[in-house]
């Protein structure tokens, strides 16, 4: 139902279809958080991701963290500028947040786990 | 199916990307104003580069986390929600998690905590709370289901960080070493509370017990805790003053001891219940300090107050013994099996003649070789049976009195071993020498004694002998002058009577003194017969009657209702009854009375009392009755008496197995009693026997008759014959009463036939008629033998022996006569031949 009062965008087939089943819990989440080791932000944003990912995610989602202090190649791939970033690889579209994530409504809703008022 | 998509559409999404993309860069830019980043990645030429924006103290920061990242211990921070922000490298190692993987997660991802108690628990975290701090153990449950036991430090962070920072040891390892060592140690405690002996450990520095088992509470009633706690009073306190006294020493004992030794310490020690009891502690070296001396000792102790009691008991008892070995008085000695001296006491020391140490270790030979081959022989019996030898007689000489032998009464024992083998033996001795002595002496005098006796019977039988022979010539030609073919004139009878008169009472003497010789010299023989008591009372009772009468004194004889018999021998049994009544009538008073009855005495005896109405014995007179030639003060009276008469009547009635005695009251009389056996009435094959006068040779007048000589003791036979002669006028019998009066009457009358009978007092009838027919004067004569022995055996012997005939009784008239008859013809016969010495003979006397 909610899906028709989607007004944003015509339905792009797996876009809308990823970001229908993440509105009825069924999408698997594909996380990537790039830190620096044990810095206060770095710590703050894992435990606060973790924190999200149990409550909201549960059984459902795979988090990798990446310490870019250790291992500096791998920014790379998601085209990193700062830590701690979280990159969002599913379900699409690709999301990246940056900062400690303590602003977990924000969060929430920019991985879609949260209906916006627009 | 292909989406078509408009290029309106196509710009619309890319708008909305463009616009996310812008979001998302404003979004990065922000955060790196606002310093929410941490670092920005930097491509250079070499690659990207990371510069992290931490600020004035990431130096020290990062020394800390490398500090941090090197720490044995595992260290975590969480957040007051209980979640992860720190981790380290140790902490990766102990909980095989990496850091990426924990954190954000909550600790109890990782392991959950266990306290060894709520109590514990509880007081972790009110430290917490008051503190801030707690350091303690827990036992955590690791994810993958280890568990440690963990020491872990808790404290409370503040500041711009909340949470807690734990440090946790892994002390697993520890904790089962610990338990492990917990283990041994309750296992050691085991054995040591099992053990039944008291095991501790006494510091010799503290001079107090580390450690007793809790045997010792069992046997001493304190508490390994309570002995701990006397500290180093222990010893002075429990601990007897005496034995004390010696403990230092026993401790430098101890000191010096090697690894592998023992020192023992017998002491007493007071139990709670205040007793002393005996122990004996063994110790050995426990602990020694870095310089190698002895620091602890470990002792056993085990109680010995039982077999300490044993042993002074024991002790006390061999003391006991020992007095009693040495005051005893008679000699003791143990010897091993080699026979050499262990032992020996004063009193055997002294009889063998060398000091008691002296003998110890010495063989049997160097101490009294006299007696080696008895005591040899001795032990080997012992040894071979097993069995004691007891008062076995030694004797020899010992060195304590060179020549003199010596006796001894010796008790010889096995003394055994564990196994019951000898070990030695063990000997008392007592000297009997001088008993020995005593022996032979009395043996010496009794057989002196003997010889005497012997000597005078033989002298006494000779004597009689002597003295009877002419007597009876005497009055056997009295008797003829008295009764001869002339008769005499009355003053000759006078004189006559006086000769008879005499010569019977010297008989009488003689007689009596044979009598009591013959007794006393064992040689008398009785013939035990029954004897009816009435017949022999009867005859004593006419006997006795003309004495009585003349001498004024009543006598009373029993009426016999019932026949008694008794045992006896009729000869003697009448000699002793008239003797007594003679004493009887002797001993009286003017007119007194003879009393004589008869009572029963049951189940088979008889008594026969005399009693009298004399003067009486005093109780010391009566003592001296029986005895030889006492006539208690009557030698000098007016009766006679030979003072042998009782002595010999005794005798007799003691022969035929009966006893005699006598009661007196002085003043009133005495009475004089035998006792006999009862038995049944004989085989007498004659009927009622008539009284007759006493045995004198009785000679008709007139007819020419032909002597018959009838030698019989036994007056009822006398009787029968005299019947059955009287039937025959050419008969003339005479009799004699014993053996030798009959010979001197042969010797003297000559009688044509002898009937002999072979029972007589003195000497037999088969003896008598050996002499007779060796004497040239009196071996013509036939002897005819006439006898209750009716065996043929009897018969056999009387005839080979040299008899003419054998008659037996019960007689046969008609073989009686013919037996005479026959030898009758036989004696004319043969006095013809023997003509001229008879006839000289008969000249003589005529």
């Amino acid at each position: 139902m909610s899906l028709l009062k989607k007004k944003d965008a015509p339905p792009n087939d797996l876009v809308a279809l990823e970001a229908a089943a993440a509105l009825h819990d069924k999408a698997r989440y594909v996380l990537r958080l790039y830190v620096t080791g044990a810095t206060r932000h770095s710590t703050r944003a894992i435990v606060n991701i973790r924190k999200i990912c149990e409550e909201h995610l549960q059984g459902r989602y795979e988090l990798v963290i990446v310490d870019i202090s250790q291992h500096p190649t791998l920014v790379e791939g998601d085209q990193i500028i700062a830590a701690p970033t979280l990159i969002k690889k599913m379900p699409l579209p690709p999301r990246r947040f940056i900062g400690d994530m303590s602003q977990t409504e924000r969060i929430l809703v920019g991985l879609d786990l949260r209906e916006t008022k627009n | 199916m292909t989406p078509t998509t408009s290029p309106e559409e196509q710009l619309r999404a890319e708008n909305g990307d463009l616009r996310a993309r812008l979001e998302e860069a404003e979004e990065t830019l922000r955060a790196i104003r606002s310093g929410e980043v941490d670092a920005l990645v930097v491509e250079t030429a070499d690659g990207p580069q990371i510069f992290t924006l931490q600020g004035l103290d990431a130096e020290s920061n990062r020394f800390r986390g490398e500090i941090l990242a090197q720490v044995s211990d595992a260290v975590i921070v969480v957040n007051d929600e209980e979640r992860i922000t720190f981790y380290n490298a140790a902490a990766e190692r102990q909980y095989g998690l990496r850091s990426d993987e924990v954190l954000g997660h909550k600790i109890s991802e990782i392991y959950t905590r266990r306290w060894p108690s709520p109590d514990a628990e509880a007081a972790t975290w009110s430290a917490l709370r008051e503190r801030g701090e707690w350091r303690g153990e827990t036992v955590q449950r690791v994810h993958d289901g280890r568990e440690l036991h963990v020491e872990s430090s808790w404290t409370v962070l503040r500041g711009a960080d909340t949470g807690m920072v734990e440090a946790v040891r892994d002390i697993t390892s520890r904790k089962h070493t610990e338990e492990d060592l917990q283990k041994g140690k309750h296992f050691l405690q085991r054995i040591t509370d099992v053990t039944p002996g008291v095991i501790h450990v006494f510091d010799l520095e503290k001079q107090c017990s580390v450690f007793a088992n809790h045997t010792v509470a069992g046997v001493l009633g304190y508490t390994p805790e309570e002995i701990a706690a006397m500290g180093a009073t222990v010893m002075p306190t429990l601990m007897h003053p005496d034995d004390f006294a010696r403990f230092p020493a026993h401790v430098e004992r101890a000191r010096a001891l090697r690894d592998d030794e023992i020192a023992d310490f017998e002491h007493r020690m007071r139990d709670r219940t205040g007793d002393w009891r005996w122990f004996h502690g063994r110790d050995a070296v426990f602990v020694r300090d870095t310089a190698g001396a002895v620091s602890q000792l470990i002792g056993t102790v085990m109680e010995i107050t039982e077999h300490k009691r044993s042993t002074e008991e024991l002790k006390r008892v061999n003391v006991l013994l020992d007095t009693l070995l040495q005051t005893a008085p008679i000699g003791f000695c143990f010897l091993d099996r080699d026979l050499r001296f262990v032992r020996v006491n004063e009193r055997l020391a002294k009889m063998n003649g060398f000091p008691a140490e002296a003998h110890l270790g010495r063989h049997v030979s160097e101490i009294v070789p006299t007696l080696v081959d008895t005591i040899h022989g001795v032990t080997s019996r012992i040894v071979a049976t097993g069995e004691a030898v007891v008062n076995y007689e030694f004797s020899g000489e010992t060195p304590a009195a060179p020549h003199l032998t010596r006796f001894w009464s010796e008790s010889w024992y096995p003394v055994r071993g564990g196994a019951d083998e000898i070990l030695g033996f063990g000997a008392i001795v007592e000297d009997i020498t001088a008993r020995k002595e005593a022996e032979a002496e009395l043996r010496a005098a009794k057989s002196l004694a003997e010889k005497a006796n012997r000597a005078k019977t033989d002298f006494l039988s000779g004597m009689s002998h002597e003295l009877r022979t002419p007597l009876n010539g005497i009055l056997g030609f009295a008797q003829l002058l008295e009764s001869g073919s002339s008769s005499p004139t009355p003053s000759q009878k006078r004189s006559i009577n006086q000769i008879l008169k005499a010569g019977w009472h010297l008989l009488d003497l003689i007689n009596e003194i044979l009598d009591l010789a013959l007794i006393e010299s064992g040689k008398v023989m009785l013939s035990l017969e029954p004897v009816s008591l009435a017949d022999v009372m009867h005859e004593c009772f006419a006997m006795i009657e003309p004495q009585a009468k003349q001498r004024g004194i009543g006598i009373q004889f029993p009426r016999f209702e019932i026949l008694y018999f008794v045992k006896a021998d009729r000869t003697r049994l009448k000699q002793v009854l008239i003797n007594l009544v003679f004493n009887a009538i002797k001993y009286n008073k003017l007119e007194g009375t003879v009393a004589v009855d008869v009572t029963l005495r049951p189940p088979d005896l008889i008594r026969i009392c005399v009693r009298d109405t004399g003067t009486g014995l005093a109780p010391a007179q009566l003592v001296q009755l029986f005895q030889p030639f006492n006539r208690l003060g009557k030698e000098r009276g007016t009766e006679e008496g030979t003072g042998i008469g009782l002595v010999v009547s005794k005798r007799l009635v003691e022969l035929m197995g009966g006893t005699i005695g006598a009661d007196s009251t002085v003043g009133v009389g005495s009475v004089f009693w035998i006792e006999l056996s009862l038995t049944a009435a004989p085989q007498l094959g004659v009927a009622d026997v008539e009284l007759t006068a006493p045995v004198r040779p009785q000679l008709p007048d007139g007819v020419p008759q032909h002597t018959l000589l009838y030698i019989e003791d036994n007056p009822a036979n006398l009787e029968l014959v005299e019947e059955l002669i009287a039937g025959r006028p050419d008969l003339r019998l005479l009799s004699a009463a014993d053996g030798e009066l009959g010979i001197e009457f042969a010797r003297a009358l000559q009688p044509e036939l002898i009937l002999m009978d072979i029972t007589l007092p003195g000497i037999n009838g088969i003896e008598a008629m050996q002499i007779l027919r060796k004497d040239p004067s009196t071996a013509h004569i036939p002897v005819i033998a006439l006898s209750a022995n009716a065996m043929p055996s009897d018969i056999e012997k009387g005839m080979e022996a040299g008899f003419f005939n054998y008659i037996t009784k019960p007689v046969k008239t008609n073989q009686f006569m013919d037996a005479l008859d026959q030898a009758l013809t036989f004696a004319q016969t043969s006095s013809r031949s023997a003509g001229p010495g008879r006839a000289a003979r008969s000249e003589q006397i005529e």
